[in-house]
């Protein structure tokens, strides 16, 4: 009996060691990435302080940019504890107030974070969406940081992100949750498209669907994740005004209530009638795939 | 054995009748909360459940919400059914009398408290329920420094003890003033719930090594690690971070939910389930060790009526784990009306379980308490029947299956047979 409980003591030892020694191998390789320092020459933009610009910035802030998603409603930020094992976000506070981003970054700092996903220091953002908004062109991104200026201060001190062995785990596995490792940061801008109802200008707006609908939007597997966009998909039997109308009232054609916890109809739904039927445009040209 | 009475009631008479009459207020009072905050609970776990990770893990959300209240329930209604067994037996013992304070209240705490978040109840329903919660934090400490025996070793503890429960009033009814822990930053609260438990560890290892009576020792090892249970009690109440994760928190947005992955979240959600289950679990050592120290080494006596719940308890459990899997899984293949089926078969097969079950189940208790009993019993059985049916058989099958019989039962190292060798010893 002994015997057997020393060799299961050596066993269960082992494994423990096994284990510790991989998550400080873990914890090793995901610090040199949060550490690692990019050397990015950041363009500067102007930032405009017209209203007709300050109002653009909000309006695609708080519909196709989904800050308020993670930031909160009054982009005061928020914190998304998943325990110790798991780790905790928190999302900064944008505004001017105590404990907020907005009285800190300069005009420069502000691009070198929305576009290339990066801090003031030049180290990685976590989980900021940037490969998306790298897209933005110069005027809506100056619009969007015009905005974010002009933000009511509002007090919210928040604990700093800390990472736990699983999130660690996730960030090797996945490596756009460090937005600034997947980011051309020397590449040329993309071209920015004229503001009109067509495909083009609806590919440039649908850039952030494709996070919960797929790099092709032809949906994820997985909960909560969104639904075939292409023409093989439920689209296919819709019109145009279905399609406006879904995301003006959260209900689609056959009478299904979007829950607006996975699909944020009711941000999307705020884009003008030309922004959809942009959108709408640039969903019929995709090719039909078949998600099944 | 029964534990000393370390308090004289001849100059209270009252104080015991009271001190009864209170426990059974308080057992009405936490029972009471509880059932009624059930229907609150299942709407608060509906409306917080993380939704997609449910649907991952291919469950509703109503499937979680009761599955969570069943183990709240679990939870309460083991500590309140051991405080009850106690009760019955011992309530002229002071200290028994306390155990039974400090199980029902702390088997109620945590579930009351996360029924009843702050400003849900108002005048004299908080003031009960602060009533309840600060009963269970402070005995849950002070029960460490009096077990087994009822007096306070080292002395000093007492001094402890009192402190201990000016602090928690001032925190449970005044959470905002300056003696209150609640208002103390967090380290310092972890100081403070980690020096008192802690310092109640350390007199429950100097009793063991310069008091206790060989007895008492065997008891407390059995208590011990329910004891540590009772203390994790007040560190969830006010710091539920450290011991839990989130139990509540803003629900994460699904473009940072997808870009994540789902299956991150699913994971999360599955370690925090599992995370409360376990600390459910490790708080049922509370009565769990009791039950044990009280059925091995006859703590307060009360073995024989503890080995009747402990089977009982065991399997209503069984039976309704078997009933909840079989409805659910019967549901799953017979769709429509095939679910009124599904319930009339899950019952005809828990009726047709029940007595191979109790058999069972009592053979197994009494196998694991009450060995020597047991053991005797069963070397009797074997050994009389070997005897009676190989009555001529020869000597060496015999010793060998007597040996067999008491290594199958008793479990020793090892065992030797000696036999005195014909014609010596004989005049």
């Amino acid at each position: 009996m002994n015997r057997v409980f020393k060799w299961i003591s050596f066993i269960l030892g082992g494994l423990v060691g096994l284990v510790a020694l991989s998550l400080g191998v873990v914890y090793s390789i995901t610090e040199a990435q949060l550490n690692k320092s990019y050397d990015v020459t950041v363009n500067p933009i102007p930032i405009p302080t017209d209203s007709a610009a300050i109002e653009r910035g909000k309006h695609l802030a708080t519909t196709v940019g989904f800050c308020t998603d993670c930031h909160g409603e009054n982009l005061a930020g928020q914190v998304f504890d998943e325990g110790l094992l798991v780790g905790r976000l928190s999302v900064p506070n944008l505004t001017r107030g105590q404990g907020g981003v907005g009285d800190i970054l300069t005009d420069t700092d502000w691009v070198r974070t929305i576009r290339h996903g990066l801090r003031a220091d030049g180290r990685t953002l976590i989980d900021m969406p940037s490969n998306y908004y790298y897209y933005l062109s110069d005027a809506d991104l100056a619009a969007i940081i015009a905005y974010l200026k002009t933000l009511p201060p509002v007090d919210n001190n928040l604990p700093p992100t800390s990472m736990g062995p699983l999130a660690r785990l996730f960030m090797l596995q996945d490596p756009s949750l460090l937005p600034a490792q997947v980011i051309d940061h020397t590449g040329p801008r993309p071209a920015a498209p004229e503001i009109a109802i067509t495909a083009e200008y609806g590919q440039y707006l649908a850039n952030a669907c494709r996070v919960c609908h797929g790099d092709n939007l032809a949906g994820e597997p997985g909960a909560g994740a969104g639904q075939n966009l292409t023409p093989a998909g439920n689209l296919a039997h819709w019109t145009e005004t279905d399609f406006i109308q879904t995301l003006r009232t959260g209900v689609t054609p056959e009478d299904r209530k979007l829950d607006p916890e996975l699909m944020p109809w009711d941000q999307v739904g705020r884009l003008s009638d030309d922004e959809l039927r942009a959108i709408w445009l640039y969903l019929q040209s995709l090719p039909a795939v078949n998600s099944e | 054995m029964s534990t000393q009475q370390t308090l004289t009631t001849d100059r209270l008479p009252y104080a015991r009748p009271i001190a009864r009459i209170t426990w059974l207020l308080v057992t009405c009072l936490t029972l009471g909360l509880f059932f009624a905050g059930i229907p609150g609970r299942y709407e608060q776990l509906v409306a917080a459940a993380d939704k997609r990770a449910l649907m991952g893990l291919g469950l509703s959300v109503s499937v979680y919400a009761v599955g969570v209240i069943i183990l709240n329930f679990i939870f309460v209604l083991a500590h309140h059914l051991m405080a009850v067994v106690i009760f019955g037996r011992r309530r002229d013992d002071w200290m028994a009398l306390f155990v039974c304070f400090a199980l029902v209240t702390n088997g109620a705490m945590i579930p009351l408290s996360l029924m009843y978040p702050p400003g849900s109840l108002t005048g004299l329903g908080q003031f009960l329920l602060n009533g309840v919660i600060l009963i269970a934090l402070v005995s849950g400490v002070v029960l460490v420094y009096l077990f087994p025996d009822g007096r306070f070793v080292p002395p000093w503890t007492r001094l402890l003890a009192i402190t201990w429960a000016v602090l928690m009033a001032a925190a449970v009814f005044w959470p905002t003033s300056p003696f209150s822990l609640s208002s103390w930053p967090v380290w310092l609260q972890l100081l403070a719930l980690l020096l008192w438990p802690g310092i109640g560890l350390f007199a429950q290892i100097y009793r063991y090594i310069h008091v206790s009576r060989p007895i008492q020792r065997q008891q407390v090892k059995w208590a011990l690690p329910g004891l540590i249970g009772a203390m994790l009690g007040p560190l969830a109440y006010f710091l539920p971070f450290v011991i839990l994760p989130a139990l509540s928190g803003p629900v994460i947005p699904n473009i940072l939910y997808q870009r994540v992955g789902a299956s991150f979240f699913t994971v999360s959600f599955l370690l925090r389930l599992s995370g409360l289950t376990l600390f459910t679990f490790v708080l049922l050592l509370f009565p769990l060790t009791l039950a044990i120290a009280i059925m091995r080494y006859h703590l307060w006596d009360i073995d024989i009526l503890i080995n009747r719940a402990l089977v009982y308890g065991a399997l209503t459990g069984a039976l309704g784990l078997v009933y909840f899997t079989s409805v659910v899984m019967l549901q799953s293949f017979l769709i429509g009306e095939g679910s009124q089926l599904a319930i009339i078969v899950s019952t005809l097969a828990i009726a047709a379980l029940f007595n191979p079950l109790r058999r069972q189940i009592q053979t197994l208790i009494d196998r694991r308490f009450y060995r020597r009993k047991y053991d005797a019993a069963q070397v009797l059985a074997a050994f009389s029947a070997t005897l009676r049916d190989d009555a001529y058989a020869d000597l060496d099958r015999l010793t060998e299956q007597l040996q067999h019989v008491v290594e199958e039962t008793m479990q020793p190292e090892h065992v030797s047979l000696w036999l005195r060798p014909p014609g010596r010893g004989k005049s």
